[in-house]
């Protein structure tokens, strides 16, 4: 009681040594407080995702003979590009596979976790200005740095553990490799989150911060990619080899690891340096002053909504463009390739036909398909932020009609959708045909995108009647992309029944070039994609407009 | 048609919260008609039923001698409205904010535009972000003046705005009145509706309780009255119509009475012979307090429910 006092008085006179760390134990638990769902779905997600991939590969490649083919395919320049160098490919046990084929899928997931939380937690707090009020309050410089760094760490290390869990209890995989492959996948996913946590401190606005940190995380993948095909010593340079060379399950060495460690803490003290550089809520950058009045192209209806997303329309372009121009470049000989292996004409070639190219290029198109529809959907639903964060209400009480405010989005989700969709084929046909020597396999491929285009569509269509029927539910369409996804991926491993399939809109349309194109899919989609658009109009006309969500 | 804004038993529900349950109110042409209630009252619900942006449950709305839901979009050429908390777009300038909020309206004038920038004091060259609460709302009010239109929606239009912007908005008030404008103004500030408004309704719980002019509104409350007379004025005590009455000595009363029957007091003090008069009508404040203060709490839990 004394001493409390004593040191109350004691406060009060002498200047104390500044505590950058003073209240981040209260600060995370109220991150956990906060995420107390959102923190065990991605948990399980993950969890489940990761063994269920694992499930599948122990069917398909159920006995040595299969992995024996399977090596041979995962020897190709093509695999390599996806999956990294091979590693044990002249015994291809099963835990070489699982490692092999699996460990990327489960760093990207587990990463983009970690982004997604981390900026969540510092960003997307200042710029709502909520930063401000718990900075306000007895906090030091770095607490909610360091309090969302340990929460992140902490989720990733029990995903880790719950991963190499449910794999040490499968057969022909042991304690050790379960162990090495969880720390791998944790590793990598540090670097991002140090990533994400520098990001933050660079833009003023969370989406800007999540575009950086999801860039890099793309970079660093292709950038091991083209090290990989290229047999040079640039994947070196990214994390994801260094989770690789970890050599799981074959010949465990952690010292690659402590490369992602060494990043990720030097990352880590470049944020809280440049954190100490800034004031709270403003970005590295000043904002500059810009043009006070407005131009013409701005009151068109959709002027407002382009010149909001037109940024982002571009860095979605400019990434599908790299992406299919590095899937173009990858083509090679896999005709020759194909020819020598049964299983990869097996897997390439569906049942639609076609030459190996063909159906090569047409699951590729099918994947940008797939990454254009996030763009389409990342689009429309911002109608429904627009509405909850106020900024609907002022413009529709001018002239403007219900109908062309909701217009101005859906024409700039979907002409920009089709718009990065075709740029993603253009990369892909351009370097595609350079590649094969053959023009005019920029000409199909950019058919090939265009037949998507309508599949693409009927997920903002269904944005749209979420909107008109159940707004707060808006955020349900990310599903359609989802089972899209699933679809793609997992089909044939889960056995899935034709009529499942049929539920995704991506299945029903023709995998150009491979497939000969057929109307009836894409006119069907697009009178789907009309009928919802007008159903989700007409509800919204008939609804009250929300201030709040 | 002579009203503007004429509102019968409208009613609202969200859910299971019910944010209006009855409102009357009738604005003429020309008037400005300040709207009083305690947060959450149903004042900015009512404002955004009459901008068609939500939809009536029950009741006659008629704005300008159309419906608003109906034909809002007519409707909003004719009228601007600020609303109490504007959010406006980060990476638009303040000015470009404006000229979109206004041109989209129609009846744009860049001149005038230009001029309520200079007035208020406003940079809008800056970035949206970068505003502060009182410059956000700054811009809503200059898109809102600088389009000719009959009829001004304010929902506590001036709120973080400093007392010298308190005042220049009342003198644009003043000129849009001037120019035969109706308005119909909730706010907060009852020093501001006690200047600038013509009639006053004030709402509690979803529903109007009262409306008038202040004159009438005075009218039914008390005005405070502070007497000496010569003889003692103890038999004032008797009359129903006196409150809170405190005598001190030396002839010096004070007390309140019902407004309808001063002239009855004034009689009485009168006969007692009136040495020292004072008498003060009832301030706004007190007004709102009245129909306020005894049920604060029931208020506030409502709140809640109208956001």
């Amino acid at each position: 009681m004394s001493s409390q006092a004593a040191a109350a008085t004691h406060r009060s006179s002498v200047p104390h040594r500044p505590r950058p760390l003073t209240g981040t134990g209260t600060l995370i638990r109220f991150i956990l407080r906060r995420d107390r769902v959102r923190i065990p779905v991605w948990m399980g997600a993950i969890t489940i995702a990761m063994l269920g991939t694992v499930l599948s590969y122990a069917d398909t490649f159920a006995t040595q003979e299969d992995r024996d083919q399977r090596a041979e395919l995962a020897a190709s320049p093509v695999f390599q590009a996806f999956n990294g160098p091979g590693y044990g490919l002249d015994h291809y046990t099963f835990g070489a596979l699982v490692a092999y084929e699996g460990l990327y899928l489960a760093v990207i997931l587990v990463s983009l976790m970690s982004i997604f939380l981390t900026v969540r937690h510092t960003r997307a707090e200042e710029e709502a200005g909520r930063a401000e009020l718990v900075r306000a309050a007895v906090v030091g410089r770095h607490a909610s740095t360091a309090a969302v760094l340990i929460v992140v760490a902490a989720v990733n290390i029990v995903v880790g553990l719950l991963t190499a869990a449910g794999l040490s209890t499968m057969d022909d995989l042991d304690g050790t490799g379960s162990l090495t492959f969880g720390a791998s996948m944790i590793a990598a996913s540090l670097v991002f989150t140090a990533v994400a946590l520098v990001a933050a401190q660079l833009t003023e606005y969370a989406r800007g911060a999540v575009g950086m940190s999801v860039a890099t995380l793309g970079a660093t993948y292709v950038l091991r990619a083209a090290g990989d095909v290229s047999e040079t010593d640039l994947s070196w340079l990214s994390p994801f080899a260094w989770s690789l060379e970890t050599r799981t399950f074959v010949d465990e060495r952690w010292w690659p690891l402590l490369l992602s460690l060494a990043l990720a803490v030097g990352l880590t003290v470049g944020a809280m340096a440049l954190s100490t550089r800034r004031d709270v809520g403003a970005g590295l950058v000043p904002p500059r002053p810009g043009k006070p009045n407005a131009s013409d192209r701005l009151i068109r209806p959709y002027g407002l909504a382009l010149r909001l997303q037109a940024g982002s329309l571009v860095a979605w372009a400019t990434g599908l463009l790299l992406l299919g121009a590095s899937f173009g470049s990858l083509l090679g000989d896999i005709e020759a390739f194909a020819a020598e292996n049964e299983q990869a004409r097996e897997i390439i070639a569906t049942a639609e036909g076609g030459t190996v190219l063909e159906s090569f290029l047409g699951t590729l198109t099918l994947m940008l398909a797939l990454i254009a529809t996030a763009c389409a959907i990342q689009s429309i639903v911002r109608l429904r932020h627009e509405e909850v964060a106020g900024r609907a209400e002022p413009l529709l009480a001018t002239s403007l009609p219900r109908t062309r405010w909701v217009g101005g989005y859906l024409g700039v989700s979907l002409i920009g959708s089709a718009f990065v969709m075709l740029a993603g084929s253009a990369g892909l046909g351009v370097t595609g045909a350079i590649n094969q020597a053959d023009v005019s396999l920029l000409f199909t491929q950019l058919a090939a995108g265009l037949v998507y285009v309508p599949a693409i569509w009927v997920a903002v269509g269904i944005a749209l009647v979420l909107y008109g029927w159940a707004p707060r539910a808006v955020p349900a369409v990310w599903l359609v992309l989802a089972y899209g996804v699933v679809v793609f991926l997992l089909a044939d491993a889960m056995g899935l029944p034709e009529g499942a399939r049929n539920l995704s809109p991506f299945h029903h349309m023709p995998e150009l070039p491979g497939a000969d194109f057929t109307a009836t899919p894409v006119l069907a989609s697009l009178a789907l994609v009309a009928a919802s658009v007008a159903v989700g109009i007409a509800r919204f006309r008939s609804r009250d407009v929300h201030t709040s969500a | 048609m002579t009203n503007a804004i004429s509102v019968a038993g409208l009613a609202k529900a969200f859910g299971r919260t019910r944010a209006l349950a009855g409102v009357d109110l009738d604005v003429p042409y020309g008037e400005v008609h300040g709207f009083l209630g305690p947060n959450g009252a149903g004042k900015s619900t009512t404002l955004r039923i009459l901008l068609g942006l939500l939809r009536a449950d029950h009741g006659l709305v008629r704005l300008l001698g159309a419906d608003p839901w109906r034909d809002a979009v007519e409707l909003h050429r004719r009228l601007a409205y600020v609303p109490g908390d504007v959010e406006l777009w980060p990476n638009l300038t303040g000015g470009e904010a404006i000229d979109l909020l206004a041109r989209l309206r129609g009846g744009f004038d860049r001149r005038r535009r230009d001029e309520l920038c200079e007035r208020f004091a406003l940079d809008p060259s800056k970035k949206g972000r970068t505003y502060s609460k009182g410059n956000r709302q700054k811009v809503a009010i200059v898109a809102a003046l600088a389009s000719d239109v009959e009829l001004l929606l304010l929902d506590e239009p001036t709120a973080g705005l400093d007392p010298l912007m308190e005042a220049v908005f009342q003198d644009c008030l003043r000129e849009a009145k001037a120019a035969g404008r109706t308005i119909l103004l909730s706010s907060h500030i009852l020093a501001q509706v006690e200047a600038l408004a013509d009639r006053v309704s004030i709402i509690r719980l979803g529903s109007v309780v009262e409306s008038g002019t202040l004159a009438e509104l005075r009218h039914l409350t008390r005005t405070s009255v502070d007497a000496v007379t010569v003889r003692p004025a103890d038999s004032v005590a008797d009359l129903d119509c006196v409150h809170d009455l405190q005598l001190s000595g030396n002839g010096r009363v004070r007390f309140d009475v019902d407004t309808e029957h001063l002239d009855t007091i004034i009689g009485h003090l009168h006969e007692l012979g009136i040495r020292g008069l004072h008498s003060q009508p009832p301030t706004l404040e007190q007004l709102f307090l009245r129909h306020y203060g005894d049920d604060l709490v029931g208020a506030t839990s409502q709140e809640e429910g109208s956001r």
